[in-house]
């Protein structure tokens, strides 16, 4: 079982879809420790489905659209990814903290603090639910980001 | 019901359906690999024991619900196959216990 190699991160990311792979690549990009979430076996989403294990090698058969998300995985090198389906993690709690940084009206720093909790037998059947960052009824990402946490 | 692509070239993994063996593909899911297989992979409904067949392939309908290495009401489309894994047809409810 794969676990998260920080116990705090200036920013999760839940969905590795189009949008999520975008979020992540750029917050990562922009030296914000990054953490990457997704219930599936790997990234893509529903458009980018099974971009990094396709047994398809024509291009032609999905279409230059599909393999775009082939370079937004490779983006995403700063980022770390976890999905659920291939560590077999099933449920996490994820706590948001607000520390003021400043007694003053400085800008606050957020940051999302991960408890991993092992699943019992009868959870297993559950697998946490993910909204999607590219579903336009979740409206779009929140971004986290001032200036970036000091790595521990 | 489905054909493989001639392209899919990922090495066999055996999985067991009701203890029936059947040849699956390194990154199949469930759900997945039991459309493949030629099998009649239906379900029943647990209230009107309707028969349903894996639909969405993506997490949300639910209609994939199988027993998977003796949990219940597990989804397919969710989990990869691994090899020597146990898969049961569901039908109706899931079992207290399971």
């Amino acid at each position: 079982m794969t676990m998260p190699r920080r116990d705090a991160y200036d920013v999760v990311v839940i969905g590795a879809g189009p949008a999520g792979l975008a979020a992540a690549a750029t917050s990562a990009e922009a030296g914000l420790s990054t953490l990457l979430l997704d219930e599936n076996i790997g990234p893509g989403g529903q458009v980018f489905r099974a971009i990094s294990s396709t047994p398809v090698t024509d291009r032609n058969q999905l279409g230059a659209d599909y393999w775009v998300g082939a370079d937004l995985v490779q983006s995403l090198v700063d980022a770390e990814c976890h999905h659920a389906a291939e560590s077999g993690q099933q449920q996490f709690r994820l706590e948001i903290h607000r520390r003021e940084t400043r007694a003053t009206c400085a800008p606050t720093r957020m940051s999302c603090r991960i408890r991993w909790q092992v699943p019992s037998d009868s959870l297993q059947a559950w697998p946490f639910s993910v909204s999607s960052a590219g579903d336009p009824s979740s409206g779009s990402f929140r971004r986290w980001r001032s200036s970036a946490r000091p790595a521990k | 019901m489905f054909r493989r692509s001639g392209q899919d070239k990922r090495p066999q993994v055996q999985i067991f359906v009701d203890g029936v063996a059947v040849a699956a593909r390194q990154g199949d899911t469930v759900s997945a690999a039991l459309l493949a297989s030629g099998q009649d992979a239906r379900r029943s409904t647990a209230v009107s024991g309707a028969p349903r067949l894996p639909y969405c392939m993506m997490g949300v309908c639910f209609d994939c619900l199988v027993t998977i290495d003796g949990v219940g009401n597990r989804q397919g489309c969710l989990v990869p196959v691994a090899e020597g894994m146990q898969v049961e047809l569901q039908k109706g409810k899931r079992e207290i216990g399971r």
